[in-house]
């Protein structure tokens, strides 16, 4: 690719930041340009983060009709899964699972709902309600 | 400290090539990418992350910093840590040794990315040149200027958990014998990235290269390919 024709097209997901991309100069030296990004890369970044951004919103209609419970929000939020929530928090998957619902969240203890808070970068008071 | 912070392409070939032309050798990002080999391809669409089959296009991590041992004879020592507090008291004390460390970061816990780009990824690489009251001074080789990351942040990102968990590891050369790049090294690591490229397995190099757009060619038109990632 020749310096003059790497894409400049604006990636919004690089948040204004440009990337390194290698391409020929005048010379024909390969060289680093800074590119602000491809459009298709765009695309399929705002696919992913867009998936996860669905999940926590279905999350947070689950706690509102009381179906589930805050950690659930909170996990999609985080973009986490149960497997990666339960490796952060120490519990196992199983107990992360029971405690997504409301009832097995209301059983934490408070020790328990601050390893789920460190985990997760909130407060406790936080994980308790809907932000 | 002066840093000559470089951009790169990716973040361990430039890491080690930023490091190693802050020891002094003239180094690239290109040329450490190419002396350890490190360009690869595989598809392996039994290994599923997050719903997606993975396909891989570089070597392990850490490949690129080992790969230095036999073109320059660099050593490099690896420390990880049980405890946040035992790695930033670790990092502390080689920074105040005057030294330039890298590390083995989670990406979404690191504030200065674009929130986008925040993914649960475990193995991305950055260099830490210094310590500002609170804050690192961090030449993150994916972004074009040097950056900064509060103590926290950083410590939660070297500590992330999950798969390839970073446990806080550290690197930094112990000793580099050789100061100057052989052309006998350059053409055995081509030698050896051409075997890597060419094995005889269906996944692997050019073969899995096809392998992986034949079916890509077969997948059904519109976004009925589409896949929510599992839950």
């Amino acid at each position: 690719m020749e310096a003059d024709n790497v894409p400049q097209e604006g990636n919004a997901t690089l948040g204004g930041q440009r990337k390194a991309v290698y391409a020929r100069d005048a010379n024909g030296k390969l060289v680093i340009v800074p590119s602000r990004g491809w459009e298709v890369e765009e695309i399929v970044t705002r696919q992913a983060v867009d998936a996860m951004a669905e999940q926590a919103q279905a999350a947070r209609a689950r706690v509102l009709a009381g179906l589930a419970s805050p950690l659930e929000y909170w996990m999609h939020a985080r973009r986490m899964d149960v497997a990666l929530l339960a490796q952060s928090s120490g519990f196992w998957q199983w107990r992360v699972r029971r405690h997504l619902g409301p009832h097995g969240f209301a059983r934490l203890s408070a020790s328990q709902l601050g390893r789920y808070a460190q985990a997760l970068g909130v407060s406790t008071a936080e994980l308790r309600k809907l932000p | 400290m002066n840093f000559d912070h470089r951009h790169a392409a990716h973040c361990e070939s430039g890491v080690v090539a930023n490091l190693l032309r802050h020891h002094g050798l003239e180094m690239s990002e290109s040329l450490a990418f190419g002396l350890a080999s490190a360009l690869s391809f595989a598809y392996l669409p039994f290994i599923k992350v997050s719903g997606q089959p993975v396909v891989a296009y570089r070597a392990l991590p850490r490949a690129i910093i080992r790969g230095m041992k036999a073109p320059l004879d660099a050593h490099f020592r690896f420390e990880s840590f049980r405890s946040e507090a035992a790695g930033q008291a670790r990092l502390d004390a080689l920074l105040a040794e005057g030294r330039v460390v890298g590390l083995q970061t989670s990406v979404y816990w690191l504030p200065y990315f674009p929130p986008d780009m925040r993914f649960h990824f475990n193995v991305h690489n950055l260099l830490v040149y210094g310590k500002d009251g609170d804050d690192y001074l961090i030449s993150d080789p994916v972004f074009e200027h040097p950056v900064r990351c509060a103590s926290a942040d950083l410590a939660r990102a070297r500590f992330a958990k999950g798969v390839l968990a970073p446990k806080g590891l550290l690197y930094y050369p112990q000793r580099i014998e050789r100061q100057s790049v052989q052309p006998a090294a350059v053409r055995q690591a081509i030698a050896r990235n051409c075997r890597h490229m060419l094995a005889p397995v269906p996944i692997a190099g050019v073969r899995g290269m096809r392998f992986l757009a034949s079916r890509l060619e077969r997948l059904p038109a519109g976004a009925g390919h589409v896949r929510r990632p599992a839950d």
